[in-house]
């Protein structure tokens, strides 16, 4: 179940049937002398509901990333430091760390070998306020690689963060799902607004990035034909 | 801090791959530019705004009565503004050092412009004398970017010259010392005198064996892109501008270091260019002339105040 209603900051969050359990997700704070919740940003309130928990919070479009523990985003190597590897998630913004033992089975004699202008798919470890962003390669229900690492070939390109967010969260987005009736591809989504794509062929790879970044600006109607023309116009 | 476009190893190889095989990301061929638009404004005078895909720039042209020059005291003066501000793109800073990349680019491209228009005499400055020693029009051209997708030194020249040809300064008339001057509702005002229409096109150079190659090898393999999008920009090995007009004639050719290139691949260049600037010159001077029908006269102006009433 989900249902929107638009909330600018400041505004008083109406629960309607408070429950016992309740998990507030971003943009959403808890003011504990009166109990209130208070929204910190503008956007769409999301409800949902779980079983016997119901998660509040508010989707909204933001251009700059700013790194939460566990998202998955998609970085540039742009150096090294002693023990880590410097990585940008964002154009001109402050880097973030990537330990170079943070990958699985990595030992101080062997460990992966990235140079400058690799591209990882990684997860953010840790980002307390006053230390440095740290990400790791590791999977940490598993402990294994699961799907993290380096990513050889193919393209990256941008979208929108809400547009990533989407992709991401929703297994059965419209514009994948008729991308892969089209053709196979790998796809890597980071949530720092960065999808990275790769397909056996040049013209393919290039027709999936314009369906993926034009379709943010269309209409879940027209996915299907706007998708089908794109493939039509490259020739395949 | 990272103060630039992280490009990644995959991006610039894939482009690399795609141009060999004469595709670019955005579907265009490698000697194809993007849709050129340029807006005039049509409740006014000299103003007007440029975009070519994604890049986007803003030209007001303006005037004002000065004294010229001593040593110069037959010609008016004329000059191009231009700032780069971080609107366009956070790769461009404000607040400027002398010694920062961003002022570079900066004096490169206002340069470029400066050269291309200014110095090429596309404007009569001697048309600009009320005066001589006196008096004289001074006018200015403020050039605004407003968004960064590669190729601003294109866009920007063509912004400049079609707010110089759109733009009309008051009618004046000299009686004795005195110079008066009649508002638009009194008299036309009159266009500058534009001598020729000089267009820059950029050219971008790639080799996908290396730069090295160009030097030692034999076979110069090089790929000519016209119109580069920022990512073509940021992975090319080397420019060169050229500035012609529809008269074939060559303004200036800036080529500042990069990739060796052999000198009839320039003279290819030349020629393609030659054929471009062809067709923007058309498209500039069909659009100006639409331009002009649209707008009324002062007769017809002057009925119109009539009628509202």
């Amino acid at each position: 179940m989900t249902e929107q209603t638009l909330i600018i900051p400041g505004d008083d969050i109406n629960i309607s049937e408070p429950t016992s359990h309740m998990t507030l997700g971003p943009n959403i704070l808890h003011n504990i002398e009166n109990n209130n919740l208070i929204p910190t940003t503008s956007g769409f309130l999301n409800v949902q509901t779980k079983k016997n928990n119901t998660i509040y919070y508010i989707e909204s479009n933001t251009k700059r990333y700013i790194p939460n523990v566990n998202d998955f985003v998609i970085g540039t190597v742009v150096g090294t430091i002693s023990e880590n590897y410097r990585v940008s998630l964002n154009d001109f913004s402050t880097t973030v760390l990537l330990n170079q033992l943070a990958f699985p089975n990595a030992t101080k004699k062997n460990r992966p070998f990235l140079k400058t202008g690799d591209l990882i798919y990684a997860r953010v470890l840790r980002s307390d306020p006053d230390l440095e962003v740290e990400l790791d390669c590791i999977d940490p229900t598993t402990g294994k690689e699961g799907g993290f690492g380096l990513l050889n070939g193919g393209l990256n390109f941008n979208v929108k963060l809400a547009f990533a967010r989407y992709l991401l969260f929703n297994s059965n987005a419209e514009i994948l799902n008729k991308l892969v009736s089209k053709c196979q591809f790998e796809i890597a989504i980071g949530v720092n607004g960065k999808i990275w794509l790769k397909t056996d062929d040049l013209k393919t790879t290039i027709a999936c990035m314009t369906s993926i970044q034009q379709s943010q600006n269309w209409s879940k109607s027209e996915i299907s034909n706007k998708v089908d023309a794109i493939f039509k116009s490259s020739g395949l | 801090m990272a103060r630039d476009f992280d490009i990644s190893t995959n991006q610039s190889t894939f482009v690399l791959e795609a141009l060999k095989q004469n595709i670019r990301l955005d579907g265009r061929k490698l000697l194809q530019m993007r849709d050129l638009d340029i807006h005039i404004s049509p409740d006014e005078y000299g103003y007007v705004e440029v975009s070519l895909g994604k890049t986007k720039v803003a030209c007001r042209v303006s005037s004002e009565i000065t004294k010229p020059y001593e040593d110069r005291p037959f010609e008016g003066l004329f000059q191009i503004k231009s700032e780069i501000s971080p609107i366009c793109s956070p790769f461009f800073e404000s607040g400027l050092t002398s010694n920062s990349k961003q002022s570079n680019d900066e004096l490169l491209i206002s340069r470029l412009i400066e050269k291309a228009i200014r110095r090429s005499g596309a404007l009569d400055v001697e048309s600009l004398c009320i005066i001589a020693g006196e008096k004289c029009w001074s006018v200015r051209a403020d050039l605004q970017f407003l968004d960064y997708d590669g190729n601003f030194t294109d866009i920007s020249c063509i912004a400049v010259i079609v707010a110089l040809m759109h733009y009309r300064k008051p009618d004046l008339e000299i009686d004795g010392d005195d110079i008066v001057l009649f508002n638009v509702d009194q008299r036309e005002p009159t266009p500058l005198s534009i001598l020729h229409i000089p267009i820059c096109i950029t050219f971008q150079f790639y080799n996908p064996n290396g730069d090295v190659e160009n030097v030692k090898g034999d076979s110069n393999d090089e790929l000519i892109l016209i119109d580069s999008t920022l990512l073509e920009e940021k992975i090319s090995l080397g420019s060169m501008t050229l500035t012609l007009n529809k008269n074939k004639e060559l303004c200036q050719m800036i080529k500042s270091g990069g990739l060796n290139i052999d000198a009839s691949v320039i003279m290819n260049c030349c020629i393609l260019a030659n054929k471009l600037v062809d067709e923007l010159t058309d498209k500039i001077q069909t659009l100006l002339k639409i331009d002009a029908l649209s707008r009324k006269s002062g007769m017809e102006r002057e009925l119109q105040v009539v009628n509202d009433r």
